[in-house]
């Protein structure tokens, strides 16, 4: 290869970079700079009811806040199902402060059900310190309201305070972002990882005209030479796969669409309720989980399958199973297009954070490829994989929510979702894809380890036995 | 001083082979278990040492399981020798197996593209051959037809087509000069004549010691991976005549 394309390379793999880097920063918006807050306070279950509260009852709740920013509250009132009339005030206070304040109509509110009082302007700077909720109201006897308690929590209520101490907590909710602390940093982090891959770039380069030649300039030539071959490969497995199919390549698209038709008519009733535009959520689970199948089960057999050529003639071994990974990925690609029309149909409004999924796809295929290799590499010493795998498969396939919903699974069996690359590259491309927001970065972080982690093990033990592989063909 | 093609220093291929041969997991487990999971060792190849000049033919005599074939796999790099080292300059065309990686359910012309592919020729060079090669394997008229169609000679034809369209610096052959009819042969044997005369550097296996003498100027004699003699051909030759009479 001559120096000026390698110098091209390498100035637009920068480029790419920094645009990757700006981009990023539009399309997370404020996912990037806050997240959920881990201090939100839930609402807890009821079991009792507070003092009426009317004109001169007061009740005080206090809390600790541990939320950067405070956006919305939520309460739970109660009239005994009777009608309230007056005004209901919602105060916090920090000392004697009052740091937020909003009225409520008694005649409007709901008979024990969440009342959401969204915050405009976010309460910031009160994070580590102890609030108080104050709710008052001038309603007078037998036309006030009612909080809804739990007696057995430890969080003190006061009503009246100074006359009536009542153990218990009212039911509340405050939630709120967190800020994260790094991402005031997110650019400089950028900048210096800029120039950390120019200056490597660069020194490759240098190195490249003296002749020598380290990882990166090694794999450019790789696949300036071995391009063609595997573009070949990759064409055969798509021929020979729909040669004799009169549909032919329209099965890519139609392949998801019937396996989402029939688990959405098998599992719809089931799960419907717990999630919006179902089919979204199931055909998004289903693409990903099909073309991992799909990859695994195809990269298990490459080497195996590819014997004759594997003694007759020297290549690469690690071709075969890259080569039947960008054949699954680019009907992966394909497969997108139903997924999108779907989205569309449902009528989930897409988002220009849907652009995120791409990310979180090529995690998918870069973890997929590893545990191919992988597989690849020990299906030639025990034939037993290839049924050993079809059970871990699927295993691993009912411990992925694909066609269920995470919150089902009991608190202590979430480890297994927890610890399950799939879920986290799953649930991120749902996230992004029907909610229109990124995910929190540390998501990004996660998700590039699973990715990284699997492809280094998967080609480490690749290459310590491929070339015991002739012997073992 | 000519150039040094191939150089073969020390080289010895271990094939372990146990007893049995293990496939499985479990078969691992209970023979381990049991405490004979033994193997047997066996030195295909034995301390090999050869080099070769640029233009030299080799031819490579011996009986079955002598090494030959391993010889040529270590050589065009299929196998990784087990000790020693092989440093060859230029590519490499191994006609080991003609066909390699044929896809039945494509056609003809996918096929030369594949199977070029997977000999390492580029797509370029491939297109600035493509007509050759067709006109060489006489197929035109199928040549857009799936090669589940084919005859055997067929495709024999069109595989030899594609390996020898390259003018390689390295060119291993495995006893293949017997393709296709009586007509195709001589014109296969030429085209062989015509690429060991182009400057190339080839290695050749062959049971037939009349065509080693008369296609090679050096050869290797092996037996049970060891070697018996590496020089001039005429004098091996009649040497291996000799040793073959006495056994029969």
């Amino acid at each position: 290869m001559n120096e000026s394309k390698l110098r091209k390379i390498f100035i637009s793999a920068v480029v790419i970079f920094i645009a990757f880097v700006g981009s990023f920063y539009f399309l997370a918006g404020e996912q990037l700079t806050s997240k959920d807050s881990a201090g939100n306070i839930a609402i807890v279950e009821a079991n009792a009811i507070s003092e009426e509260i009317i004109k001169g009852v007061k009740v005080e709740q206090e809390f600790t806040c541990n939320i950067d920013m405070i956006e919305e509250i939520a309460l739970v009132f109660t009239k005994q199902y009777r009608e309230a009339s007056g005004k209901v005030k919602v105060e916090i206070l920090d000392g004697s402060t009052v740091i937020y304040k909003d009225t409520l109509d008694a005649t409007n509110i709901p008979e024990q059900h969440r009342i959401y009082l969204t915050i405009d302007e976010p309460i910031t700077g009160y994070s580590g310190k102890k609030l108080v909720l104050r709710i008052t109201s001038d309603c007078i006897k037998n036309n006030g309201v009612y909080m809804m308690i739990c007696k057995d929590n430890s969080m003190n209520t006061f009503v009246n305070p100074g006359t009536i101490k009542q153990k218990g907590t009212i039911c509340f909710s405050v939630s709120g972002r967190d800020h994260i602390p790094l991402a005031d940093y997110y650019f400089p982090i950028m900048g210096v990882l800029a120039l950390i891959l120019s200056a490597v770039l660069f020194k490759t380069y240098k190195d490249y005209q003296k002749g020598k030649n380290n990882l990166i300039t090694l794999a450019i030539l790789a696949v300036e030479r071995y391009y063609f071959l595997i573009s070949q490969l990759v064409s055969r497995d798509f021929k020979s796969k729909y040669k004799r199919s009169i549909l032919g390549v329209l099965w890519s698209f139609l392949n998801p669409l019937l396996t989402m038709t029939v688990q959405f008519l098998v599992f719809s009733t089931i799960f419907r309720a717990d999630t919006q535009s179902y089919p979204v959520y199931l055909l998004a689970g289903v693409i990903c989980w099909n073309f991992f199948k799909e990859t695994t089960d195809m990269c298990l057999l490459s080497i195996s399958g590819n014997a004759n050529l594997i003694n007759k003639v020297y290549i690469p071994k690690y071709i075969f199973p890259l080569a039947r990974t960008i054949s699954s990925s680019i009907n992966l690609g394909i497969s997108l297009v139903p997924l999108i029309l779907v989205t569309l149909i449902m009528g989930v409004a897409i988002k220009p954070a849907a652009l995120l999924i791409f990310y979180f796809l090529a995690c998918l295929i870069v973890f997929s490829l590893g545990v191919g290799m992988f597989l690849a590499a020990l299906m030639v010493f025990f034939r037993d994989i290839q049924f050993l795998w079809s059970v871990l498969s699927q295993i691993l396939m009912y411990a992925t929510p694909i066609f269920y919903t995470a919150e089902i699974i009991p608190e202590q069996y979430k480890f297994v979702v927890r610890f399950n690359p799939l879920y986290h590259f799953l649930g991120n491309i749902r996230k992004c894809l029907m909610e229109g927001i990124s995910p929190e970065p540390m998501a990004y972080i996660y998700c590039l380890i699973f990715a990284v982690v699997s492809l280094a093990f998967g080609a480490f033990v690749f290459k310590k036995t491929q070339d015991k592989f002739t012997l073992y063909l | 001083m000519a150039e040094k093609i191939i150089e073969v220093k020390n080289v010895n291929m271990k094939f372990r082979m146990s007893d049995k041969p293990i496939n499985s997991l479990k078969e691992i487990f209970t023979t381990a278990l049991k405490g004979n999971l033994k193997f047997n060792e066996f030195l295909a190849v034995d301390d090999l040492s050869f080099t070769l000049d640029k233009g030299d033919t080799l031819g490579l005599i011996g009986r079955n399981g002598a090494g030959k074939s391993t010889t040529l796999k270590l050589i065009s790099g299929i196998l990784k020798p087990t000790s020693g080292t092989i440093i060859t300059r230029g590519n490499i065309v191994p006609m080991l197996e003609l066909g390699a990686g044929f896809d039945l359910e494509l056609t003809g012309k996918e096929n030369i593209y594949l199977n070029g592919a997977v000999l390492g020729y580029s797509k370029e060079y491939l297109e600035s051959k493509y007509e050759e090669i067709v006109d060489f394997a006489e197929i035109r008229e199928f040549i857009d037809m799936p090669i589940r169609n084919y005859s055997s000679g067929m495709m024999a034809r069109l595989a030899f087509s594609i390996a020898s369209v390259v003018q390689p610096e390295i060119l291993i052959v495995d006893e293949i000069l017997s393709v296709g009819d009586a007509q195709f042969q001589e014109k296969s044997l030429n085209r062989m004549k015509e690429l060991m005369s182009g400057g190339a550097t080839v290695l050749f296996v062959s049971h037939d010691i009349e065509k080693i003498e008369e296609m090679c100027n050096k050869v290797i004699w092996l037996e049970h991976g060891k070697v018996v003699d590496f020089g001039d051909s005429k004098k091996i030759c009649e040497a291996y005549k000799e040793s073959q009479k006495k056994h029969d």
